[in-house]
């Protein structure tokens, strides 16, 4: 048997050594990746930001403002420049409301996705300015937040479900001369595609680096950290849930060795499809779990956005035409029960007409990409 | 067919890939010649530690709690009682799906603070938990300054340079919560508050095996420190936002 020729049968998917350098260019430069992910991923972090000012509004003098004074001997050794440090000042109480009231404009416009590519690093100075305000706030999640948002300046957030892309789509195209246009695309796709691998590598190292943690502890190891987690005072948003879900051996197992295992795993499980799958349910209800059980939502959406960012282009079209047939398959389903059975003095099809017709132009536009890039 | 723009382009954003995974591995790595230099160069931005609720997880409640004294009107000093301040901050929690911040702020400032403490070999803590007050010759009292503390501090045997690095981190630590329990005990007391003190208070719930005892397994593990003297006035705005905290979440919400 020809050893060669068997290879190449059995991993018929792997390019040749000599062909992964243009591989790499033309995934690099070509066109932009995961631009569903990054919309998504931009309407989740600018949820998070607004969710998390909305929380802390009543506490924000106490926490960053004028009576968090005390925090400023170790705040001020962190080394922070002075971008970062003119936003919220502790001694002026009227700036740092300002400053909190731009932070929550610039989520809200971020998560709306207008002008993007101005927005984002104003919301990376705002935001990065609060959370490292107080040195006793913050969690991974700000650290997640703070690094990757650096990251996303650079990438393509707003190509689907944005003010950028519908104005985009009713404005006409720009005649810029050729050899400039397709210098500034191939820098920006680029750009955007070099920001989505560097958030999926920050992901893996966090997930990595964690699990490797987690394996040299005791509980980790013998399943019943999940257990001490749900008893710690700070983390029982929901005592009485948070005691429910400890009172079953095999569910604080399974979840404590599933969040070990899942992690340590995960750059390997998403490189095949099924795994990738796979592992992105199993680590998606972790988060969720997170969420609900310890109230760590900011960190648990933040780690789901960059999640799905392993999910392709061409999956988030087949789950939004699936999605919207089945809202339309609901729709059919439920209208006749509100429907005035009584004969109607003109033909109910029109109205039906137009609904199906919208349906169908809704699909068609899910199906088709945004064209404007 | 690739064109010069697109290899540029690639060979930067690689390079850009590949600084990064190489000082994040530094990074996240057990210590080695680079790190320090590399940690310096990159930090605060890049740092990161992802050692979260690992490898032992935290398995205790860790509280704030706080005493203070203020003059009566016979001029004697009149001594409070305990309060705690997590346990007020933490009333953010329960019922609410996304706490407020507010959980975090006694409950980190007491993990920083008592992983300082333990920083100390025992002579050093046995110092710490005495009173940092002394006669200021007047017929009044006064805080010790931070230098003999430092001096008393680092002449207990055993004291290396290293450890010299440790008693300043826990002293100013120790001058940050005395800030942060004078203006709250000005706050829930509304008196001139003229002395503090504080004790950690860690309750450790059963664990895993004796999960549905009745009994509590472990008894509270408390240490408590000496007096510190006030030696500032709580600024009415400041005091203003703490009486506001108060309203939402202490005693009398």
């Amino acid at each position: 048997m020809n050893q060669p020729n068997a290879s190449r049968r059995l991993l018929p998917a792997l390019p040749e050594p000599r062909q992964v350098p243009a591989l790499l260019i033309g995934w690099l430069t070509r066109s932009k990746h995961a631009t569903f992910s990054l919309s998504f991923l931009r309407i989740i972090y600018g949820g998070i930001i607004l969710a998390f000012l909305a929380t802390n509004v009543a506490d924000r003098h106490y926490l960053w403002g004028v009576a968090s004074q005390w925090v400023e001997p170790e705040a001020k050794r962190r080394g922070w420049i002075g971008l970062f440090q003119i936003a919220f000042p502790k001694d002026d109480a009227a700036l740092f409301d300002l400053s909190y009231a731009i932070l929550a404009i610039l989520a809200l416009l971020f998560l709306i996705g207008w002008q993007t590519r101005f927005v984002t690093p104003l919301l990376l100075v705002f935001w990065v300015g609060l959370a490292t305000n107080s040195t006793v706030l913050t969690n991974g999640g700000d650290t997640i937040m703070r690094i990757t948002l650096l990251f996303l300046v650079v990438a393509d957030l707003s190509q689907h479900w944005s003010v950028d892309a519908w104005l985009r789509r009713r404005g006409a195209r720009q005649v810029r001369p050729l050899w400039r246009g397709v210098i500034a695309e191939t820098v920006k796709n680029t750009a955007s595609n070099a920001a989505v691998v560097l958030c999926a590598y920050q992901i893996m190292l966090v997930y990595v680096n964690s699990a490797i943690y987690k394996l040299s502890g005791v509980e980790w190891r013998d399943g019943t950290a999940f257990y001490y987690s749900l008893v710690l005072d700070v983390f029982r948003p929901f005592p009485a849930l948070s005691d429910l879900a400890w009172q079953w051996d095999v569910g604080v197992f399974v979840a404590t060795f599933l969040s070990v295992w899942v992690q340590l795993l995960f750059p390997l499980l998403v490189l095949w499809r099924p795994t990738r799958i796979a592992a992105l349910i199993v680590i998606l209800g972790m988060h969720l779990g997170i969420g609900l059980f310890l109230g760590l939502w900011p960190f648990s959406l933040a780690m789901i956005a960059l999640d799905l960012l392993f999910v392709r282009d061409s999956s988030w079209r087949r789950m939004l035409a699936w999605g919207l047939s089945a809202v339309k398959a609901l729709v059919g389903a439920v209208r006749p029960l509100f429907t005035d059975r009584r004969p109607a003095p003109k033909p109910a099809a029109t109205t039906s007409g137009v609904g199906a017709a919208a349906g169908v132009a809704a699909t068609a536009a899910v199906a088709q990409p945004d064209s404007g890039r | 067919m690739t064109t010069r723009t697109q290899k540029v382009a690639a060979s930067v954003a690689v390079a850009v890939v590949a600084v990064y995974i190489f000082v994040t591995l530094v990074t996240v790595l057990p210590s080695s010649p680079l790190r320090s230099s590399v940690v310096t160069a990159t930090a605060p931005y890049f740092s990161q530690k992802w050692n979260v609720f690992a490898p032992s997880i935290m398995k205790t409640n860790t509280e704030f709690v706080i005493e203070a004294q203020w003059r009566g009107d016979g001029g004697e000093l009149v001594k409070s009682d305990w309060v705690s301040v997590t346990g007020i901050e933490q009333q953010s929690v329960p019922g609410h799906a996304m706490p407020s911040r507010i959980q975090k702020s006694s409950w980190n400032a007491m993990l920083a603070y008592y992983g300082r403490y333990v920083a100390l070999n025992e002579q050093q803590r046995e110092v710490v938990r005495d009173t940092f007050i002394e006669r200021d010759g007047e017929g009044g009292y006064r805080a010790k300054p931070p230098a003999p503390l430092i001096e008393q501090l680092e002449a207990v045997d055993g004291t290396d340079a290293a450890a010299q690095g440790d008693i300043v981190r826990f002293l100013r630590y120790d001058y940050m919560l005395k800030e942060y329990a004078t203006d709250f005990a000005t706050a829930y007391f509304g008196k001139p508050i003229e002395r503090v003190r504080w004790k950690l208070v860690r309750t450790r719930p059963n664990d895993f095996d004796h999960r549905f005892d009745e009994q509590q397994q472990f008894d509270p593990y408390t240490v408590t420190f000496g007096w510190r003297h006030v030696d500032d006035v709580v600024d009415p705005e400041t005091l203003a936002v703490y009486d506001d905290m108060l309203k939402r979440y202490g005693p009398t919400s």
